[in-house]
């Protein structure tokens, strides 16, 4: 299997590209987080403060905080390929479109899992949820969310490259495709939120989004090609 | 090699929509007969139970379509044919159609079996989400400028894969569905002969919507290439 | 009214007991024996029961209980309302039949422009293949 590990191998330099970029600048990072925690903030004004409700509501706060600032991510990201052109000089690169889909969507991983170590303490500070009851739980439910995020997020904000309303048009595409992501992955955290949870619900709701995944995955890695022509 | 084949097929084309049409319309009054005449009135529902045959024949409609425009979204990224896209975006338009009504009749059928013109119900909510992807298609379709076709065709794509995962999705969540009422399975078999009847209709009237639709497409298509040649010529700026 | 007299008739019981007034025992024997409710009633008097207020809790609860049938008969009266009611089932096929009306003659005006500049263009083109 010299090919396929070439891929991977491919796809790590590009993914380790676009994160020493970020890493040097940390413009997409300190942006979402900021725009993460401002979220939260204005969710402890716009909510009743009363425990119950706020309880109830937690799960939504962060899944809905990962959507809004990972897209803001997602386009910010793709947007650094457009301003000069480099996405072009990539797609020149002797490197299969795969690697650089699978590049991109592990950056975009690794950048939407940061959201959600800034989003979730800040959550459990200002509405007092008891969040890292089960932080295996958690962290395996926000794992896999974000991995399915990255994924379709990658695939439209790469075909949405050349497009003039992309910034509209990206939610647009995403949130439908992606309403399952949200609804498992605020069902498994809703459970943890219990006051007695029952942890096969969210296992449940965890082997759901790892099949989303996959199923998506499979999916891109096939029709990336086609999808991405420049 | 499509419009070699579209010049051909037009004649034929022009008598087939008029043909589905009427046989559409047959269709549908002998399926208006069968449900208001033939059928059994149902024990629970009594006479709002009659939604339920429209209702539940647009629903498979609504997915016939989704699946179509998925495949052909498929055929046309594969192939770049033209013509698939212009079937897929065909199916798309008739898809979203079609799903209104699903999503209208289903609130009078909630209305009707609950007393509440919306409750989550799990294949309403299945019929929804799927309805906005393909609202979600035909924005793109709209504004998406000339890579539209591509996008769209995955966004369809993406949202037939999806609709396993919305199905399981829904069975699993915690909404308040209230009575399972109306499955084909578990109909009444006296009922059985005006639901599929209607269902036979709609398929017919969904082909012929389908034609129409391309028909437009196609159109479209010949006015951009001589707006091209136009353009080239210099009559128009 | 009947709830005025049973006071009453408790002194006048134990004071005919205690005059052993026999006809008017007698006769209260008797009405007691053959009507229980009445024997019940007596009884409470004779104990210090306020049977005034028991009489109003009792007929509270007859109230509350004819309240909750009339809901419930309210509610049923609504369901069957709901399930014979045809305008649903109206409203329904006039969704249907507007929203396809609307699509088809979306789809028909939209050929209609095609149609029309297809035609122009046509022309404008053999106006100039011509000269």
């Amino acid at each position: 299997m010299p090919r396929s590990a070439g891929l991977f191998a491919q796809a790590w330099r590009i993914a380790s590209k676009d994160l020493r970029v970020e890493l040097r600048s940390r413009e997409i990072v300190y942006t979402m987080a900021f725009f993460a925690g401002l979220l939260v903030v204005i969710y402890s004004f716009a909510f009743p403060h009363d425990t119950r409700t706020i309880h109830a509501a937690v799960p939504g706060m962060l899944w809905v905080t990962i959507a809004f600032a990972g897209t803001i991510g997602l386009g910010r990201a793709f947007d650094r390929e457009r301003e000069n052109d480099t996405l072009r000089a990539l797609m020149l690169t002797p490197v299969p479109r795969l690697a650089i889909f699978l590049g991109k969507a592990f950056a975009i991983w690794i950048l939407v899992m940061a959201v959600a170590v800034v989003a979730t303490p800040l959550l459990a500070l200002f509405l007092d949820a008891p969040l890292f009851d089960y932080p295996l739980e958690l962290a395996g439910a926000l794992t896999a969310g974000a991995l399915g995020f990255a994924i379709i997020g990658s695939v439209f904000a790469a075909t949405l490259l050349k497009v003039r309303s992309r910034d509209v048009l990206l939610p647009v595409i995403l949130y439908p495709i992606l309403i399952p992501v949200f609804v498992a992955g605020t069902g498994s955290t809703a459970e943890l939120l219990k006051d007695v949870p029952d942890l096969h619900v969210t296992h449940v709701w965890i082997g759901f989004l790892g099949i989303y995944d996959a199923a998506f995955l499979v999916l891109s890695l096939w029709i990336f090609e086609s999808l991405v022509i420049e | 090699m499509s419009s070699a084949s579209s010049a051909s097929s037009a004649p034929s084309r022009g008598l087939a929509v008029p043909i589905l049409c009427a046989v559409a319309a047959i269709g549908f009054v002998v399926s208006l007969w069968l449900a208001f005449v033939v059928a059994p009135p149902a024990l629970d529902l009594f006479f709002n139970q009659k939604i339920f045959y429209f209702h539940v024949a647009h629903a498979f409609m609504l997915f016939t379509a989704v699946g179509v425009a998925g495949v052909c979204g498929i055929l046309y990224l594969k192939t770049r044919k033209p013509h698939w896209d212009d079937i897929s975006s065909a199916a798309t338009e008739v898809a979203v159609a079609f799903g209104a009504v699903v999503l209208i009749t289903g609130s009078f059928w909630a209305r009707a079996a609950w007393d509440k013109w919306w409750n989550w119900e799990p294949r309403l909510t299945m019929s929804l989400l799927l309805w906005l992807v393909l609202v979600g298609c035909v924005l793109i379709r709209r504004f998406a400028g000339p890579s539209a076709d591509r996008i769209a065709a995955g966004m369809a794509l993406f949202g037939m894969v999806g609709v396993p995962f919305i199905y399981f999705m829904v069975g699993q969540d915690q909404h308040p569905n209230s009575g399972a009422n109306g499955v084909a399975a578990t109909l009444d078999p006296a009922m059985r002969g005006a639901f599929w009847c209607a269902v036979g209709t709609f398929l017919v009237w969904f082909v012929a919507l389908l034609l129409m639709r391309l028909g437009d497409t196609r159109a479209e298509r010949e006015v951009r290439e001589l707006r091209e040649r136009a353009l080239d010529l210099g009559v128009i700026e | 009214m009947r709830l005025l007299i049973l006071p009453v008739l408790a002194l006048v019981l134990c004071l005919g007991r205690a005059n052993a007034d026999t006809s008017i025992h007698d006769q209260c024997v008797d009405a007691v024996s053959k009507d229980p409710q009445l024997a019940r009633e007596v009884g409470d008097a004779a104990l210090g029961v306020d049977v005034a207020a028991k009489k109003r809790q009792q007929m509270d609860a007859e109230a509350g209980q004819r309240r909750a049938d009339q809901d419930a008969a309210q509610r049923e009266q609504t369901a069957r309302q709901i399930a014979l009611d045809d305008r649903q089932v109206i409203l329904a096929y006039a969704a249907m039949w507007v929203i396809a009306a609307l699509f088809v003659v979306f789809l028909w005006r939209k050929q209609q422009a095609l149609k029309a500049e297809i035609v122009g263009l046509r022309r404008e083109l053999e106006d100039v293949a011509k000269k």
